[in-house]
């Protein structure tokens, strides 16, 4: 179950999905969680990818009051969010 | 940016003034929209467009020379609404044109469905064209390629239409957008879209209305919708020139700086070959003539002298 995912888990699968959706102009690889996604090249239209792909791969929907930018702006930020859904 | 926003501000209540529905009731019995048995379709009298043509000449004037002028029609290539990101981010907005390419066959067929009152509609395909949804979509692939040094002004009207069904008078399904439209430098556009702001909501004042500028987002559809909307205020990327119809504040023009959106998804490039950035300022003008209906009365002759000059000498 959800609640069985440790916090590094979580953190990889976030990278993989921002890596595979995101469109960022540079490497995943070089950004530490804190860095800007936005900054990194992460358009609109991919912040939009992101969030669909990360409803799949954790089996969670972002409730209305998420659907904000600064939600998907750092992994850190979202992997706050995710857990947060995850505990409910 | 901020520093034009207040521009052209006052104080909007008006005592006494008529409600939306009031005023709406006022403007259909006296001819000047007359419905057309559909909502959010109206039919314009001869008053009507006497204002909306010198609203428009009026908007050419904040223009001075600078800009090409295009009018475009009121279908527009289905590829370049797609490339638009329309289609993905008004999906509830867009009409699209259908078209019969049947065969005598099923000619027989739609005759049927048209005798027995079913849905004849079905028999038909989408056409290559759908309605134009903002009369700048249009500016876009003829600016494909590099751009001379400074850019490209075009300024642009057409009919439009966006499905937002509804009895109002203020929100019409099909309307007329007159557009300053620039493409080229980063600093430009944003540039273009701030000085825009300013001088169409001193073009408004001047026309008697009380109008004030409001940060602003587009009506994106769904969830996906809600995470546009955020990044476009987080952007402050458009604002609204607000005025009362009847009591109901009314967006009657827009600046939007839309930064590489167009230029990336039709390959516009500046002169120093980057991917160049847009911005537009819009003014409908069916709700600009019913902003000034709502607040000079419904007889034009009657209105403040200094008003009809600035529009008709
Ligand atoms: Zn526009």
């Amino acid at each position: 179950m959800a609640q069985d995912i440790v916090g590094a888990d979580i953190t990889e699968q976030i990278r993989e999905v921002i890596e595979r959706f995101g469109n960022l102009v540079v490497d995943m690889a070089d950004l530490d969680d804190a860095d800007d996604l936005f900054r990194a090249g992460m358009s609109s239209f991919g912040n939009i990818s992101v969030m669909l792909a990360l409803e799949e791969s954790f089996n969670v929907e972002f409730p209305e009051p998420m659907l904000r930018r600064d939600t998907f702006e750092t992994v850190a930020s979202i992997r706050r969010a995710v857990l947060q859904l995850l505990e409910q | 940016m901020t520093a034009h926003v207040t521009l052209g501000t006052r104080e909007q209540a008006r005592d006494g003034a008529p409600t939306l529905e009031a005023f709406s009731r006022q403007l259909l019995a006296s001819g000047i929209l007359s419905p057309s048995g559909v909502d959010g379709v109206w039919v314009r009298s001869a008053t009507f467009e006497r204002i909306t043509e010198a609203v428009q000449r009026s908007v050419t004037a904040l223009g001075r020379g600078r800009y090409e002028t295009i009018q475009v029609p009121p279908v527009i290539a289905r590829a370049t609404l797609e490339r638009a990101g329309y289609v993905r981010s008004f999906t509830d907005l867009v009409g699209s044109v259908h078209v019969f390419r049947g065969s005598d066959q099923q000619h027989a067929d739609l005759l049927r469905r048209c005798d027995a009152g079913t849905d004849w509609a079905a028999v038909l395909d989408p056409a290559d064209v759908m309605l134009s949804s903002a009369a700048c979509h249009h500016v876009y692939p003829m600016c494909a390629g590099r751009l001379p040094p400074g850019g490209r002004r075009v300024e642009v009207r057409g009919e439009c239409f966006r499905h937002e069904p509804s009895s109002q008078v203020t929100r019409h399904r099909s309307f007329r957008m007159h557009e300053l439209v620039f493409v080229g430098e980063p600093v430009d556009a944003l540039t273009h879209r701030d000085a825009g702001l300013a001088e169409g909501l001193e073009l408004l004042s001047t026309l008697g209305l009380t109008v004030e500028a409001a940060a602003a987002n587009d009506p994106f559809f769904g969830r996906a919708g809600a995470i546009l909307a955020d990044g476009q205020r987080q952007d402050a990327a458009k604002y609204e020139g607000v005025a009362p119809v009847g009591d109901l504040p009314t967006a009657i023009m827009s600046a939007n700086y839309a930064a590489e959106h167009f230029g990336a998804a039709f390959a516009i490039a500046t002169a120093g070959g980057v991917v160049a950035h847009s911005s537009c300022v819009a003014f409908g003008l069916d709700r600009v003539a019913l902003a000034l209906l709502s607040a000079h009365g419904l007889d034009v002759d009657r209105w403040p002298v200094g008003v009809r000059q600035r529009l008709w000498q």
